[in-house]
């Protein structure tokens, strides 16, 4: 038997939202039972039913205890196509537990390899380091919908990095879900090159991103600014403007010309040629 | 035969795996005559587990000491992965035929870390097939100056002591002396085929970096002086030799470091010794370096480098940093002698420009490498399968 249904819009939902959206209630708590599913808007379904009421008639509860492997894990993975590092890690937790393990009809190390996702060893470290992560990080992990490769960069985070509240203030702070991500990876590396980065939390959290990226990369951050410094002092021509770009592996002038007459084109031209010379004098920015 | 005794002794595999029909194979008794104590474990599939996306940190150490001798079934023979981006970077005809996958060997920046799935090392037992697919190719272009490497995704030569694939390759291509074959390590095993008789068209290529980077980022490989002994070696039975400055590293007085090593080698050989001399800066896949830093930590020179995103996806030093680099190196080799043929590996146009003034077909000595061929069959019809959405 094949349970194979449409799932074009089932997500998995939050409890709070089940409660509030889909009169939906968990007896227990998630990490007790199963997220719960909305299919096309209305029809919830559940697993582990023991742990659910319903309050909508048209609901419809499944139990997983009565499937097959095959049959469970199909359904499961059709059930939960896109499931987020949160759901993981709270259903790693889950699968644990003495009661579902012995009453379940897969475990999690059955479902990674059903549904071809790298869960090694390293991964169950990625998700022991989710819960020591505090809990307004879980939810950020939860709102944002981060997937375990998000979080790939915790791997190689140092002891001393898990006792600050980092990972807190980047719940708290208003960093986008890229930008917080590469604030994790950059945090891990100062650390683990011994490059004191303190003085970043004293700014504002726009400000980190940028503080963080001078210190990881701090010799082209030094290049860049000299560049654009000697740029600045190359006198030109009104209508004209430049700046020092990096783009990638690669940096240069970008340069901007508004020209309301020939002669202004001439000085524009004159002041082009001044450049040229002066740029060809700087062996190092060539 | 002691030299490669001792070559086999510096070898560690700790398990070694055999697909019941590559058991009698040559290949197979080779190793298990090199290895006698180490039981066969019969294996018919991926040993250790099934392949994965992305080998865990653990997943990918154990894989460099299990060996899985394994018969191959897809096709040998590819051009080289830098001639299919034609586009964006420079690439000489260079061919790979690829005999294995995985490298015993540990350095903290192989592309492999971003490739691998399986967790054994791969020796591919029929060995015969791609000889046979070699000589078909033969049939149409063996008048062709093709160069044929066997060092893309293993070390030409680390596991060569067990296998002695060296000697039957340089038999093969002794009847097509317009080709070229290619080995490309970081080891010194060269004994096991110095007393082979050759067509003087195999050139012994050694990666080479500063002893300082080798002993830092090269883990488990032979040591600079031991390269280029085993370079002398060769050189004086008749093979060809080629250097690869790559990846070249950049690290504080990294100057003093490649002039030291340029020295070592323009003090060694000459340049009617060296093939050719080829130079890339370091590069790998953005996705790569989690792996490599939970590995390496971050006091390695490569993860804790300032690396760019760049024009096909690689992470890259800067431009002007690359430039620099290659122009330092080539300074440095001119300075002792003009004649060096030095090539850019992997590396985009403006590069060549920047750095040697000229395109690849504007460089004496090295036009011939970078001369188009035609498209193999073989390639053709990975084409034609590829647009048409069959699967091989
Ligand atoms: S020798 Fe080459 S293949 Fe082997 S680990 Fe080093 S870079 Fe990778």
């Amino acid at each position: 038997m094949k349970f194979r249904l449409d799932l074009t819009h089932a997500e998995p939902l939050p409890i709070k939202l089940c409660v509030s959206q889909l009169s939906w209630r968990a007896v227990a708590s998630w990490n007790a039972c199963l997220p719960g599913v909305a299919i096309h808007g209305h029809m919830v379904v559940m697993a582990g039913a023991e742990s659910v009421e319903v309050e909508k008639p048209d609901s419809t509860i499944l139990n997983f205890s009565n499937l097959q492997k095959s049959e469970a894990l199909d359904f499961f993975s059709s059930l939960y196509p896109d499931l987020g590092i949160y759901h993981w890690a709270h259903l790693w937790e889950w699968l644990q537990h003495p009661t579902v393990k012995n009453s379940f009809p897969f475990s999690f190390a059955d479902l990674t390899e059903f549904v071809h996702l790298h869960i090694s060893r390293d991964f169950e470290i990625a998700l022991a380091h989710f819960w020591r992560a505090p809990a307004s990080f879980q939810q950020w992990a939860l709102d944002k919908k981060l997937q375990g490769r998000d979080l790939v960069a915790l791997q190689s985070w140092p002891q001393a990095l898990w006792s600050q509240s980092i990972l807190e203030m980047i719940a708290m702070s208003p960093l986008s879900k890229s930008d917080a991500l590469q604030c994790i990876e950059w945090l891990g590396d100062l650390a683990g090159m011994d490059v004191d980065f303190s003085g970043v939390w004293s700014m504002p959290a726009a400000q980190w991103l940028q503080q963080l990226r001078k210190l990881r990369f701090a010799e082209s951050a030094a290049r860049d600014a000299s560049a654009k410094n000697w740029l600045a002092a190359v006198p030109k021509a009104k209508g004209l403007s430049w700046q020092w770009v990096r783009q990638g592996d690669q940096t240069g002038v970008d340069i901007r010309a508004f020209v309301r007459g020939p002669q202004e084109l001439e000085r524009q031209l004159e002041s082009l040629k001044k450049l040229f010379s002066a740029w060809s004098g700087r062996g190092d920015l060539t | 035969m002691n030299s490669v005794l001792q070559s086999v002794s510096k070898i560690q595999i700790d398990r070694l795996f055999v697909h019941p029909e590559a058991l009698d194979t040559v290949i197979c008794q080779r190793v298990a005559a090199a290895l006698p104590d180490l039981p066969i474990e019969m294996a018919e599939q991926t040993p250790l587990g099934p392949e994965r996306d992305r080998l865990s940190a653990d997943e990918y150490v154990r894989s460099k000491r299990s060996l899985w001798l394994t018969p191959f079934r897809g096709t040998f023979f590819k051009r080289c992965p830098g001639a299919t981006q034609k586009k964006v970077l420079n690439c000489c005809n260079y061919h790979v035929l690829n005999l294995g996958s995985q490298c015993n060997f540990d350095c903290s920046y192989c592309y492999l870390q971003s490739y691998l799935q399986h967790k054994t090392l791969k020796i591919y037992t029929n060995v015969d097939s791609a000889l046979a697919e070699l000589r078909e190719m033969a049939q149409e272009h063996g008048h062709l100056p093709f160069r044929v490497g066997t060092g893309e995704i293993m070390d030409s030569l680390s596991l060569d002591p067990l296998t002695l694939v060296s000697r039957d390759l340089i038999a093969f291509f002794a009847n097509y002396p317009k080709w070229t074959l290619e080995f490309k390590t970081k080891s010194d095993f060269v004994d096991q085929f110095l007393d082979a008789p050759h067509a003087g068209n195999v050139v012994v290529s050694w990666s080479v970096n500063p002893a300082e980077i080798v002993n830092r980022e090269e883990h488990g490989t032979a040591r600079l002086a031991e390269r280029l002994a085993a370079a002398r070696r060769c050189r004086n039975r008749g093979f060809q030799i080629a250097f690869h400055l790559d990846p070249m590293i950049y690290f504080p007085d990294w100057q003093l470091h490649y002039a030291e090593l340029v020295d070592q080698i323009t003090s060694q050989f000459s340049p009617d010794d060296v093939n050719v001399i080829s130079m890339g800066a370091l590069r790998f896949q953005p996705e790569q370096r989690f792996l490599m830093k939970e590995r390496f930590g971050l006091k390695s020179l490569v993860t804790s480098a300032e690396m760019w995103p760049s024009e096909g996806g690689k992470l890259r030093y800067d431009f002007q940093i690359r430039n620099q680099m290659f122009d330092f190196v080539i300074q440095r080799f001119r300075g002792h002698n003009s004649r060096w043929r030095i090539f850019l590996c992997m590396e985009t146009p403006e590069t060549w420009i920047q750095s040697l003034q000229q395109t690849p077909m504007q460089v004496e000595g090295l036009r011939d490498l970078f001369r188009p061929l035609p498209k193999l069959a073989l390639e053709t019809e990975v084409a034609t399968q590829v647009t048409n959405g069959v699967q091989s």
